[in-house]
């Protein structure tokens, strides 16, 4: 299968920092992937997603040690315009990345740029997809106006009407309504499903779950543990203060420590719910 | 409870331009609970934290904090009644350093060299801010922000703490410590009223919940009583979590803690009530 990033034994560190962000990563996603990764502050998962796009090294500079390829692209030998084609991310300070005068022109010019759209076709594909995130009503507005949630959204917005071949998306759903969050989930699950490439990092693992065929858990630089979200989750246990165990993990936890059977880690409520209705307990034959 | 309560929010109207932003709102918070403000973006949540910060002052109704009418008083005087923490740190981090940062409010308050050092280095420890005492608040991590911001509110004792959203974009472990050391000051007295969007940390913290929707609280009550009500949760533009929605589909009591809930569910599964 081809690989959509490739990460080589990635070492970093900020001009600014003492000790390495980055320690030792490799790291391979295929194409077609929805990657979660997950992990504490300051675990280097902001800074790993930085050397997706090429802003590490081209733009923020420090010590770089390793190889980032993208699409088989050496991130650091190619253009960042040209990489913007293929890849895109989106950071938690949304505000930092609007810098149109009005809502509307962010979307049209990236659809007009990268995408190749007309610009007929890249207004209606932009107001398609500020509607689906419930900001519409924004599309002349100056982005700066705007609130934090909203600025999110926008850029949401963008993204997925940009339908990279690999956009990473970097905490931005923190400051939304769980209501749109759950459409972010949606709408970028399609997006996958259509060929995207999609890497997610969060603290909401409720939801991730749901969604991710592969969860990555960083801490101090370094990849720690990863696999089928159902198996790291069951570790996940064991890695207590990394990432907050979804609740319905938890449920189930106790439901076996109760010594009752189920037949697999259920990730999903209704999987929870079908599986309590299945069960037996333990040691007790059924009546007949 | 039979005490007064130490915010009382009576009949309350805001607005900043013309469309009514907060409509006839009643509320009461007592010493030593929790409540948590819950709602979608826009229903209201930060308008009235600073209401009864005194940052705002109401266009009709009464907003008092400990029998004082916030109309009366600067925010500035209120401060150390009822201190409120912003959603976004940065605003509110001024020194150029941690050190000088909580020692700010406490010089304001007028107390003696003695007493502002005994808090600061009890605060300091209570928060783990040791390594970071000397260095500049502004270029923190957004964990270590929030707590500078906590620290410098709770050092100034105040019987309410007033939150907007502090545990976003925080990972679990600092999220945890933030919100243990709010439950603290809490069960020693203070009263605490958290915006929130953070279900799952209202679950776990939270004594009360008060319901915002369209600027009007349409419901009050136990933190298990609100969460647990899916249809209410779901009305409002709200996911439930995942748990109540458990409880709900297997036909049990609301419970929101995973623990107990599995506890009630073995017991069904053994009695072959499912």
């Amino acid at each position: 299968m081809a690989l959509a990033v490739e990460v080589e034994d990635l070492w970093f560190k900020y001009q600014t920092s003492k000790e390495w962000v980055l320690r030792g990563v490799n790291l391979k996603v295929e194409k077609g992937e929805y990657v979660g990764l997950l992990g504490p502050a300051s675990a280097g998962k902001t800074t790993l997603c930085m050397t997706f796009n090429g802003l590490i090294p081209h733009y923020v500079k420090g010590v770089f040690r390793g190889v980032v390829r993208v699409f088989g692209v050496d991130t650091s030998k190619v253009d960042l315009v040209d990489l913007a084609k293929d890849v895109q991310v989106v950071f938690q300070e949304a505000a930092s990345q609007l810098i149109m005068s009005s809502v509307e022109e962010e979307l049209v010019y990236p659809l007009v740029n990268l995408r190749g759209l007309t610009v007929e076709e890249a207004r209606a594909e932009a107001l398609r997809a500020l509607r689906e995130l419930g900001v519409a009503h924004l599309a002349s507005r100056n982005p700066q106006t705007c609130s934090g949630g909203e600025k999110q959204r926008i850029l949401l917005a963008l993204m997925l009407a940009l339908k990279p071949k690999l956009l990473v998306v970097d905490e931005a759903t923190s400051d939304l309504d769980p209501e749109i969050s759950e459409v972010f989930y949606r709408l970028s699950k399609e997006l996958n499903e259509e060929g995207t490439t999609v890497i997610v990092v969060t603290q909401d693992t409720d939801r991730l779950v749901e969604v991710a065929d592969r969860v990555i858990l960083m801490e101090r630089g370094l990849i720690v543990n990863e696999g089928d979200p159902r198996e790291v989750m069951r570790r996940a246990q064991l890695l207590d203060g990394i990432v907050r165990t979804p609740q319905v993990v938890e449920y189930a936890l106790e439901l076996r420590r109760l010594g009752l059977e189920l037949e697999t880690l259920p990730l999903t409520v209704e999987e929870v719910v079908e599986l309590v209705r299945r069960a037996r307990s333990k040691g007790r034959e059924p009546v007949v | 409870m039979l005490e007064e309560p130490v915010v009382r929010v009576e009949n309350l109207w805001f607005r900043y331009e013309r469309e009514w932003v907060l409509r006839r709102v009643n509320l009461e918070v007592y010493s030593g609970e929790m409540l948590a403000l819950i709602g979608r973006n826009g229903s209201g949540k930060s308008t009235l934290l600073k209401l009864i910060a005194g940052l705002l002052k109401p266009v009709k109704g009464r907003v008092t904090v400990a029998g004082v009418d916030t109309k009366r008083f600067k925010a500035s005087k209120l401060a150390s009644l009822a201190s409120y923490m912003h959603q976004e740190p940065t605003q509110q981090l001024f020194a150029l350093s941690v050190r000088e940062e909580i020692r700010l409010g406490l010089k304001f308050m007028g107390l003696s060299e003695g007493e502002i050092e005994t808090r600061l280095s009890r605060i300091v420890r209570e928060l783990a801010l040791e390594e970071v005492l000397d260095l500049n608040p502004r270029f923190l991590s957004r964990g270590d922000k929030q707590k500078v911001v906590l620290a410098s509110l709770l050092v100034r004792e105040p019987k309410v703490l007033l939150l907007d959203e502090p545990t976003t974009g925080l990972d679990s472990k600092t999220c945890d410590e933030v919100m243990r050391v709010v439950k603290s000051r809490v069960r020693r007295g203070c009263a605490a009223v958290i915006a929130t969007h953070d279900l799952r940390n209202v679950a776990k913290y939270s004594d009360r919940v008060a319901v915002l929707h369209k600027g009007s609280v349409i419901a009050t009550g136990s933190t298990t009583e609100i969460l647990g009500n899916v249809d209410l949760m779901r009305s409002v533009g709200l996911s439930p979590l995942p748990l109540a929605l458990v409880a709900c589909k297997l036909d049990l009591r609301p419970v929101l803690d995973a623990a107990s809930l599995a506890e009630a569910t073995f017991k069904k599964v053994n009695c072959r009530e499912f």
